[in-house]
Parts: C-alpha cells; sequence; structure tokens
C-alpha cells in the first residue's frame, strides 16, 4: 500500500519523538546538531527504526547524512518512490 | 492501571511481541503503564548491547519485569574492575575479536573470567555463545561447561544465527554500530533475552496450561457443529504438539470450557484424529459454572497456586472476567491463528525453561505423582491406621547430606514452595551451592518414593552450626509430599542425622520463621513441634531432647552422606 507524504511525514515525527523523547511536530525540521539527545547510539535507532517502518534500506553513505528531518522525508520517499516504481 | 486494562493492552501487544521476526518499529510504539517489578541487568561487553537494551525493556514489560541496565566499558579482557551490585550478569562478547587465540585457548580464559565473576556476584550469570558456522564445537563445550557451573546459563546466539542465516549480520550498519549483528539479529536477541532468558532467571516456572475447547483446541464450537462438524487443521495439530511437549516436560495440562462434559468425552473418543487425549489432562472442568471459579477447583486438584498458571482462551470476555477475580494468574489470547497461538506458547514468560537436563527431572515426575494421588487417597480410606497406610504404600524416604547433584533442585524448592516454607528465604543456585561447600553449613535433600511413584527431591533442610546450636535456617516440603503425615519424620530424622553424624555437641535447634501470605502449613507443623506459636522474623528454640526420633513406623530410611 502506497504511503502519501503527510503519512511519511507523520511516521517520521513520530520515530523522531519517540526517540528523542520530546513531541516533535509533523512539519517541524528538526536538526541533528541542535539536538542534544540526538548522538550515536540515538542515530543508530532512528535509521533501524526508519528501515523497519518503511521496510526500506539505506545505504552507508545516506547513514551519514540523516541529521535532519526534512533529509530523512527526502531519503525515505525517495526509497519509497524506487519500491512503486 | 486495572487488572482487565493491562490484559487488554498485553492481547494488543501479542502480534508484536511473539512475532518470529520482531520490528522495532512496532516495539518502539508500545507503552507500558503498569507497574513492573525493577532489577538490575549488568552487562560486561567488548560489543554493543545498546541497541538490543533499547527494545529489550517491551519485551520484559510484557513479563511485567523492567530493568536499569549497567554497561560496562568495551572491555576484551572482561576485568570486572566497574562490577557494582546486579540482579543478573550479562557476558555479552563478540568472539571473532578473540582471533589469536586458538578455541580452546578461548575457552580456557573464559572459564577462567567466569568463575572470577562468579566469585565476585551471586547474580544469575548469562552469557551468549559464537554465532557462526565454524564454532560449533566451541559452542558445545561451552554448552558442557555451562551445565556444570551453577546459576551459569547460555544464551545461544547460535540458534538465532541457525534461524535467520546471513541475515544475523549487517555489513552495512557495523560501522555505526560497533558490532556485527544486523538489526533483525538485534531485535530477536531482545525478544529471545526478555520473553525467556531473563524472567527464567528471575522467576520461577509456571506448572500448568488451563485450555479453553472452542476455538482455542480447534477451529468450530463442539455445542453446535457437533463431534464431526468441528476442524483440526494442520495448525491446530500443532498447537496440540506444543502442549503435548509442555506435558511430556512436566507442566500440567488442564480444559476449562463451557461444553455438556458428556459432548467432550465423546469428542476426544471418536476423533482419533486428535494428538490431545482426555487422559493428557491432569484434570477438567467442563461445565457452565463460572470459568474462575473452574479455574481455581483446576489450581485446587493439581495443588499449585493460581499464579503459576497459564490460561488461554479465545473469548476476550472470558479471559477478561477471570483475570478480574483471580488478578494473580497470566492469559493469553487464543487468536484464530494456531500458527501464531504456537509462537506464543513457546516463547511465553516463563513457560520456557532452560535445557530441562540442566535442571533436574522431578519436572518431569510432577505429573504421574499427582495421577497416583487418587489411589494414595484410596488407599488411605481403606486402612485401619497410619501405620496400615504406611505399610502398604511401601514408602522409602532417602536423604542426602550436602549432595552437590541436587544444588538447582534445591534452589528451586527454596524459590517455588510457598506453604510448608519456614524461612521465604528463596535462596539463589549460588547461595544454595556456598551452604553445600562451606564448613558449619549443612544441607539436606530428600527423595520420596513409595510403590505408586518416584516423587524425585521434594524437601530440603539448610542448617548451621555454632556454639551449640544447630539453626535450622529454613525447611522446604513441596506440596505433593504434604498430606501424607510424614513432615515429622523427615525433619526429626534429617536434623538428628546431622548432629550425629557430624559428631556436633548440640543443645538447642533453632527454627528460623518468617510469616508469609501462605506458608500457613509451616507455621503449624513449627506451632507443633514448639508447643507455642513460632515469632516471625526471629529465632525459635527447643531443646535437643525435644526431638523426638520417629522411625518406629514403617517406613525405609536410607542415607547417602558423601
Amino acid at each position: 500500500m502506497k504511503l502519501s507524504d503527510t503519512e511519511v511525514k507523520q511516521v517520521i515525527a513520530e520515530i523522531l519523538s519517540t526517540t528523542l523523547e520530546r513531541p516533535v511536530l509533523e512539519n517541524e525540521i528538526v536538526n541533528r546538531q541542535q539536538e542534544g539527545k540526538w548522538d550515536s547510539l540515538k542515530h543508530v535507532e532512528i535509521i533501524f527504526s526508519l528501515e523497519s517502518a518503511f521496510n526500506i534500506q539505506f545505504t552507508e553513505t545516506e547513514m551519514s547524512e540523516l541529521n535532519s528531518s526534512d533529509v530523512i522525508l527526502t531519503y525515505v520517499l525517495g526509497h519509497l518512490n524506487e519500491h512503486n516504481s | 492501571m486495572k487488572n482487565s486494562e493491562i490484559l487488554l493492552t498485553k492481547m494488543e501487544w501479542q502480534d508484536v511481541i511473539f512475532a518470529s521476526y520482531p520490528k522495532r518499529y512496532d516495539l518502539q510504539k508500545m507503552k507500558a503503564e503498569w507497574d513492573c517489578s525493577k532489577f538490575v541487568l549488568q552487562v560486561h561487553r567488548n560489543q554493543a548491547f545498546e541497541f538490543i537494551g533499547n527494545i529489550l525493556i517491551k519485551f520484559l514489560n510484557y513479563s511485567d519485569l523492567t530493568a536499569h541496565i549497567i554497561y560496562s566499558d568495551y572491555d576484551d579482557s572482561l576485568s570486572f574492575k566497574q562490577l557494582q551490585p546486579a540482579n543478573v550478569e550479562l557476558v555479552w562478547l563478540e568472539y571473532e575479536r578473540y582471533d589469536k587465540y586458538n578455541s580452546d585457548e578461548l575457552l580456557q580464559w573464559l572459564f577462567g573470567r567466569i568463575q572470577q565473576l562468579r566469585g565476585l556476584s551471586s547474580a544469575p550469570i548469562l552469557i551468549n555463545d559464537w554465532a557462526a558456522a565454524h564454532a560449533n564445537d566451541f559452542n558445545q563445550a561451552l554448552k558442557q561447561w555451562v551445565q556444570e557451573l551453577p546459576d551459569v546459563y547460555l544464551c545461544s546466539q547460535y540458534d538465532i544465527f541457525q534461524k535467520i542465516g546471513m541475515d544475523y549480520f549487517s555489513k552495512r550498519t557495523s560501522g555505526i554500530t560497533s558490532s556485527q549483528l544486523s538489526d533483525l539479529a538485534f531485535c530477536i536477541s531482545a525478544q529471545r533475552f526478555g520473553l525467556n532468558w531473563i524472567p527464567s532467571v528471575l522467576k520461577p516456572r509456571l506448572k500448568a496450561i488451563v485450555v479453553d475447547m472452542d476455538n482455542t483446541l480447534y477451529s468450530g464450537v463442539l455445542g453446535e457443529d457437533g463431534v464431526q462438524g468441528i476442524a483440526l487443521n494442520e495448525g491446530y495439530k500443532l498447537f496440540h504438539q506444543a502442549l503435548l511437549a509442555f506435558r511430556e516436560q512436566g507442566i500440567f495440562l488442564a480444559i476449562c470450557s463451557r461444553n455438556e462434559v458428556e459432548d467432550v468425552k465423546k469428542l476426544f473418543e471418536i476423533r482419533d484424529d486428535f494428538p490431545l487425549k482426555l487422559e493428557s489432562f491432569s484434570t477438567y472442568q467442563v461445565n457452565w459454572e463460572s470459568k474462575a471459579n473452574n479455574i481455581k477447583k483446576i489450581a485446587d486438584a493439581l495443588r499449585i497456586s493460581t499464579n503459576a498458571i497459564l490460561f488461554i482462551d479465545d473469548n476476550i470476555g472470558e479471559l477478561v472476567s477471570v483475570i478480574e477475580q483471580i488478578s494473580d494468574i497470566k492469559c493469553l489470547h487464543a487468536t484464530d491463528d494456531p500458527y501464531a497461538n504456537i509462537d506464543a506458547l513457546n516463547q511465553y514468560p516463563n513457560l520456557w525453561t532452560w535445557d530441562i537436563s540442566k535442571n533436574n527431572p522431578t519436572d518431569k515426575l510432577r505429573i504421574f505423582d499427582l495421577e497416583t494421588n487418587s489411589l494414595r487417597q484410596h488407599l488411605e480410606q481403606e486402612a485401619a491406621s497410619v501405620e496400615d497406610y504406611l505399610q502398604s504404600l511401601k514408602v522409602c524416604i532417602d536423604f542426602f547430606l550436602n549432595h552437590q547433584a541436587h544444588s538447582y533442585r534445591l534452589h528451586e524448592l527454596s524459590i517455588k514452595t510457598n506453604q510448608f516454607n519456614t524461612a521465604l528465604s528463596r535462596l539463589s543456585e549460588t547461595e544454595v551451592q556456598r551452604r553445600l561447600h562451606e564448613n558449619h553449613f549443612y544441607t539436606v535433600s530428600l527423595q520420596l518414593r513409595d510403590r505408586l511413584s518416584d516423587s524425585g527431591i521434594v524437601a530440603s533442610i539448610y542448617t548451621h552450626y555454632q556454639e551449640n546450636t544447630l539453626f535450622v535456617d529454613e525447611i522446604c516440603i513441596s506440596c505433593r509430599a504434604l498430606g501424607r503425615g510424614l513432615e515429622s519424620i523427615m525433619i526429626y530424622e534429617g536434623l538428628l542425622k546431622i548432629v550425629t553424624y557430624n559428631n556436633l555437641i548440640v543443645s538447642d535447634i533453632a527454627f528460623f520463621y518468617r510469616a508469609g501470605s501462605r506458608n500457613q502449613p509451616a507455621f503449624n507443623w513449627l506451632q507443633t513441634t514448639l508447643k507455642k506459636e513460632p515469632f516471625s522474623e526471629e529465632w525459635n528454640y527447643i531443646t535437643l531432647a525435644e526431638i523426638t526420633p520417629q522411625n518406629t513406623l514403617p517406613i525405609t530410611i536410607s542415607w547417602n552422606i558423601p
């Protein structure tokens, strides 16, 4: 089943909220540099959760670049579009 | 949170918790809002455990547990320099890092380190094996060695590796996780730790599975579809076989069903495609009364507490009604997918156990022993006196003094016995081992046999000696051995032999007593022996002369002294 962009944003916000232990809004831009709790362990947790939620796999390069919610959205949508095409 | 709300939440979690391939995203969404028992898990490691640790909590919550996890630094040498008090010690190693050792050298080194940890901590120790195709010999040697050590358990990563093959590893993420494991391997490991390995070292094993029938043991309603109308597909047959496997391990099976008893008897008689037979069940309650009352009757018949029962039913209303009336029972919702029910059953906390051969054969004897009880009751009614009754049974009691091989069973008696337990001290296997080794500590284990059955090790007496007094730290007698009038002979014979065999100069015997919610039988026995009510949390003294030898009864007694 194809997810809408809004649904994808909702899931990303949900994952960031759980991992960073604070409410993250659907359209909020969250940056790793500005989040005290977004350390290397949380970074891995976010990656694993995204892969598990969307059934996708990031490349090693992508994993190092997933440092904000908008980059995450771009990469997730890219992978989902690959799946659907 | 009400018990019924907790039950409903756990039912919603069932699919995720017991999934063959649990998913991190699904797990992260779950939040337990009920009280869980907190314990400290200390991880000694040379690789990351955090990605297991952060979802392990969800599985533990399902088991009503929660953990504070203490992580050591990454330490290939296992120095235990940062050791803190903990309830469970976990040694979590990536063995590939020890490439300068051959397999034998690595084992020898590891034995030394675990023995060092054993000396520093009395908590159960969990250790992982090696998830690699070439490590089979190493794992077998490790498994054998672990079986010989008290309170040390092998958490098989090799089994997970066999289940998921090369998906166990992830080169892609190893750079960011400091571990070779994939997220799938982390999730399955968390599931095993949280549902099986950790609960089994913190809580006693369940003793019975009580099942509903309609839409639980088969698809359909017996009263409506009839004996030939109900469907037993391959999944339900496998579910039956899973239940039978638990019976083989000594777990009682019982039926609690709203049906006509004649229909049920006919069903088991006619449907020979049913792997389960009516005789597979130690007892059953088939009627139209409340299921909670019926389960209480089942617990009485099996001589167990309701907190040792897992109740399985497809009807949510029935499950809610039962948990509202029996708050300590465990409940599992039987879904319409028997395969999912098998997964849930096989992984259910405290139903799963370590390799049963490590532990003791007594669990396996439990079912046959109970089945012979009705014969014993018949003999008792027929006999003219207690002596005649014991004579007809040909009762034998085998006493063992400081018997190392019984350490696990002794520990099990201490943690599981609630009724005849004088001190409720809940000794760990390590504490039992210490008592078996140290000077001035004398521990007796008792095996009970008669012509109907061998009950195995059913009682224990823990004592220590100091300044003319024999201190009886704890006496445990399994409820399977109660009701035969043998309590005094078991205890007196045990105490007197400790004194005479060890040439102890004893003037007084002191019994420690701790009042609990259910140890009235121990209180009653102490009251009779002391000729007054025992004081709780205190030593209660009598003189040695007041202990009367009772071997005038027609019982065969044997002693096994190292």
